[in-house]
């Protein structure tokens, strides 16, 4: 097997396990009504690992497991895949253009990328309760921001088993 | 001689066909949706994702059932207790209101009414809990194949849920009361008041009962069931208990908070309405 097909799997098998994750414990991981939101946070610290095509195609894939679980209500779905590609590919491009994978830099990612994807559904399917709906975002930002040096570390060693250390 | 550069739609080639799909999947899901069929793509993906999910689900409510007494021993018995007591006088509960049952549908029948509905309920497990923090939506393991359909009404034992609002073979989505996108028709449960309103929820833990006219006679501790009007949800199931009462600007129109019987972050089974 090809490096970037074997790539290819254990990104698909990372985020078939975030969706798992999320839909079955993410909701019981709350704290003081923050959830996290594991497939996107997934998406975007694999795409640190990709260029920008490839963290185009990861960022779409999460868009779609995402769509496809949430379903959301009164339209979204498109808005929901769209947006992850979106950012997903930001990342790649800044990745390839700017700086190489760093954990620090996972975390601000992980923090901005949640907000701009958000954001960027917001655009395409605004929401009622628009107060309500930032509160939740706000802090679903913030429990990413938490939990992503965490899965860096463990997206990065999966990715890269063998990488020195 | 070719330049190094390479043009920007070659480079960024898989980004744009992404891009494309995305949007066409969004159009697809949306017209499939709106004729009120299912969508094959959500259809595809939830049976990748379903089987899985399903059996971490059933092999978590294992462990967690199995070492529960770890945490809960002592509260265990005396609730244990407790509930034996609820169940004895619940029976006779329930005795009184099977004779009122039959009296009430045989005084419809002698009016010329239409003889209510029977309904059949089928238990369904809950395979992904609000799996974008943004929605108050479930998916459960049952789909078209096991008869349910867009707009089948969801409740436990304690009140009702949501309704169904997308469905596929082999699962389905569960628009849950406290989503933002919900309302269902609800009056007050008591003799004297059939204040009614509309439950809306706001995708906070409380909901909100809209709509009641300045002098509706409703008061704090009153139970809420749903109205029926709408079509959708029967009358009378229990939607949950009025904690706060205002008048709305203008004082033309009240409303109310309720806190619901349902307490929807510790979903794990529910019951479809067939």
């Amino acid at each position: 097997m090809s490096p970037s097909l074997r790539r290819g799997v254990r990104l698909a098998a990372m985020l078939l396990c975030a969706a798992i994750l999320q839909g079955l414990y993410a909701d019981s991981l709350q704290v003081h009504g923050a959830r996290p939101d594991l497939l996107l946070l997934t998406a975007i610290l694999g795409s640190l690992f990709c260029d920008i095509n490839g963290s185009a195609a990861l960022g779409f894939f999460a868009g779609l497991l995402h769509a496809a679980l949430a379903a959301p209500p009164n339209g979204g779905f498109g808005s929901l895949i769209v947006s992850r590609t979106l950012v997903c590919l930001g990342v790649g491009w800044l990745e390839e253009r700017v700086f190489r994978d760093n954990p620090l830099i996972a975390l601000f990612l992980a923090a901005l990328g949640t907000a701009l994807a958000e954001g960027l559904f917001f655009l395409f399917a605004p929401q009622h309760h628009v107060l309500r709906w930032t509160h939740n975002v706000g802090l679903t930002t913030l429990y990413n921001a938490v939990l992503a040096l965490p899965l860096y570390f463990l997206v990065r060693r999966f990715l890269h088993p063998n990488a020195e250390r | 001689m070719r330049s190094e550069k390479t043009p920007r739609v070659r480079r960024y080639w898989a980004a744009l066909i992404c891009l494309l799909l995305g949007t066409l999947a969004g159009a697809w899901h949306n017209h499939q949706t709106d004729r009120g069929k299912s969508d094959i793509v959500v259809g595809a993906v939830r049976g990748v994702v379903a089987p899985p999910s399903n059996a971490l689900g059933k092999v978590s409510r294992w462990f967690s059932a199995q070492t529960s007494w770890i945490w809960h021993g002592h509260a265990i018995s005396e609730e244990n207790q407790q509930l034996r007591e609820r169940i004895a006088q619940l029976e006779q509960e329930n005795a009184a209101l099977r004779e009122a049952a039959i009296k009430y549908e045989s005084l419809r029948a002698d009016l010329g009414f239409v003889r209510a509905q029977k309904t059949s309920l089928l238990a369904a497990d809950v395979i992904a809990r609000r799996p974008d923090p943004k929605f108050d939506t479930l998916v459960i393991a049952r789909g078209g194949a096991d008869g349910v359909r867009p707009n089948s009404v969801v409740v436990t034992r304690e009140g009702v849920v949501g309704r169904v609002f997308e469905v596929t073979p082999g699962t389905a989505s569960v628009l849950m009361l406290t989503d933002q996108n919900s309302g269902v028709g609800a009056r007050v449960q008591r003799a004297k008041s059939r204040a009614t309103g509309i439950c809306k929820g706001d995708n906070s833990k409380a909901l909100s009962l809209v709509y009641l006219p300045n002098d509706a006679d409703i008061k704090l501790g009153d139970r809420i069931v749903t109205s029926g009007l709408g079509g959708v949800f029967p009358p009378g199931l229990p939607i949950g208990t009025v904690v706060d009462v205002r008048a709305e600007e203008g004082n033309f129109l009240k409303s109310a908070r309720l806190r619901p019987f349902v307490d929807f972050d510790r979903l794990e089974q529910v019951y479809v309405l067939r």
